[in-house]
């Protein structure tokens, strides 16, 4: 039986410049970057530029991947959040509405990658039904900080609340969505 | 659980999505350095936050994606040093020194000397190979002897100014599995070598990897 081969496989083949690893391991991940870049930059165009520099930026930086700190799909979209978040604010794009990424990470039953690590799919679900369920003011913080890359200083300026305030949404928020993770421990 | 303790962990879901700054971020990264405890409740929250950017959904980019970010990263192939040997080696000083070094590893019953081609028959080879190793930026920076026989083996030399804290190395094969070389660990002269038990003729990459700060070396087979 063919196993595919691991992300970490495939990162290490990539890193080292070899075409038919290179090209599985873009193949792999590349719906999952360009997906999240979208996600925040809203444009096609440019999210296609954040898909193309996180995979440049892998390339060169592959041999700081340290599998003991994480997986390989998670440093990669790390990365992607914040050329994004970066290329949102060079080009000073229109800031997008939380309520409309909340909107679309709460899609349900999406198709997983045969790749997928970490939560299986129904548990990916209930996370996403999680935050739907969060208080509207929760759920606004939590995207900002998590998708937009707004420290907690940055929301209290933008939404006009107190720092302390958006700390406790935030911390409430994520307490909550760990407690549903917590179940699958 | 101190005060610092109790601090760091009211923060910890901040400090896992990266929200936290400034001075009480330092203090944080300093306390979550010496302890063990808020550093695992730290990452439980890392966890999450990670989970969060998957519930993005995929998209796929426009058709010739893939085309165009391999055609921007990977370099046109280097002119490899390269050396094809039939059971006659060329009487280069180098590849013979590291052939008689690593035969006596490898069998050591065989005898050094000046009969090469015999000492391939009787290790059974059929092929010897010699591939550079280099660089992230493209400098040379040592090589490596692959031999196909009973067994098979490699021999990696090092030059002096890439020797510098080197730790593993791993084959990358064709299909794009990884073979860890535990036996490797450069001698005071910058070799190291020992039996594979792949064919080298589906090697595609030999990768050293360096611990942090340090660069890994690259040598490729394939081509």
């Amino acid at each position: 039986m063919e196993v595919d081969p691991s992300d970490e496989a495939l990162l290490a083949g990539f890193a080292t410049g070899d075409p038919r690893t290179a090209a599985a391991f873009v193949r792999r991940f590349q719906g999952r970057v360009f997906g999240l870049a979208l996600t925040i930059v809203r444009q096609p165009a440019i999210a296609e530029e954040v898909a193309q520099e996180t995979f440049a930026r892998v390339y060169r930086h592959a041999g700081n991947f340290d599998a003991r700190k994480g997986r390989v799909s998670t440093w990669l979209l790390s990365i992607a959040r914040n050329l994004a978040i970066d290329h949102t604010r060079m080009k000073r794009l229109d800031p997008v509405d939380p309520e409309v990424i909340a909107a679309e990470i709460s899609i349900e039953n999406q198709v997983p990658g045969a790749d997928e690590a970490g939560l299986q799919p129904d548990e990916r679900d209930q996370l996403r039904s999680a935050i739907t369920d969060l208080p509207d003011d929760q759920r606004r913080a939590l995207v900002l900080a998590a998708y937009m890359g707004r420290t907690a200083r940055e929301i209290s300026d933008l939404d006009d609340v107190p720092l302390g305030t958006v700390k406790t949404r935030i911390r409430t928020a994520m307490i909550k969505l760990r407690s549903e993770m917590e179940v699958f421990e | 659980m101190d005060a610092r303790c109790q601090e760091t962990r009211e923060m910890a879901a901040d400090l896992a999505l990266g929200i936290v700054e400034g001075e009480e971020r330092g203090r944080a990264l300093q306390h979550l350095a010496e302890c063990p405890d808020c550093r695992t409740e730290v990452e439980k929250y890392s966890d999450l936050a990670d989970e969060l950017l998957l519930l993005a959904p995929r998209r796929e980019p426009s058709v010739g994606f893939e085309s165009r970010v391999l055609d921007e990263l990977l370099p046109a192939p280097k002119p490899k040093r390269r050396r094809r040997f039939a059971l006659v080696l060329a009487p280069v000083a180098t590849a013979l020194a590291a052939v008689a070094i690593t035969l006596a590893v490898v069998s050591g019953d065989l005898e050094r000397g000046s009969h090469y081609g015999d000492i391939l028959k009787e290790a059974n080879g059929t092929e010897f190979e010699a591939y550079s190793l280099y660089t992230d930026d493209g400098s040379l920076a040592g090589t490596t002897f692959s031999y196909q026989g009973a067994p098979n083996w490699l021999l990696i030399t090092v030059d002096p100014a890439h020797r510098a804290d080197l730790r593993a190395a791993q084959l990358v094969m064709d299909d794009g599995r990884q073979v860890p070389l535990n036996w490797f660990h450069l001698d005071p002269s910058g070799s190291s070598g020992g039996g594979i038990r792949v064919d080298p003729h589906h090697v595609s990459v030999l990768r050293l990897m360096p611990g942090a700060g340090g660069q890994p070396l690259v040598a490729h087979f394939a081509g």
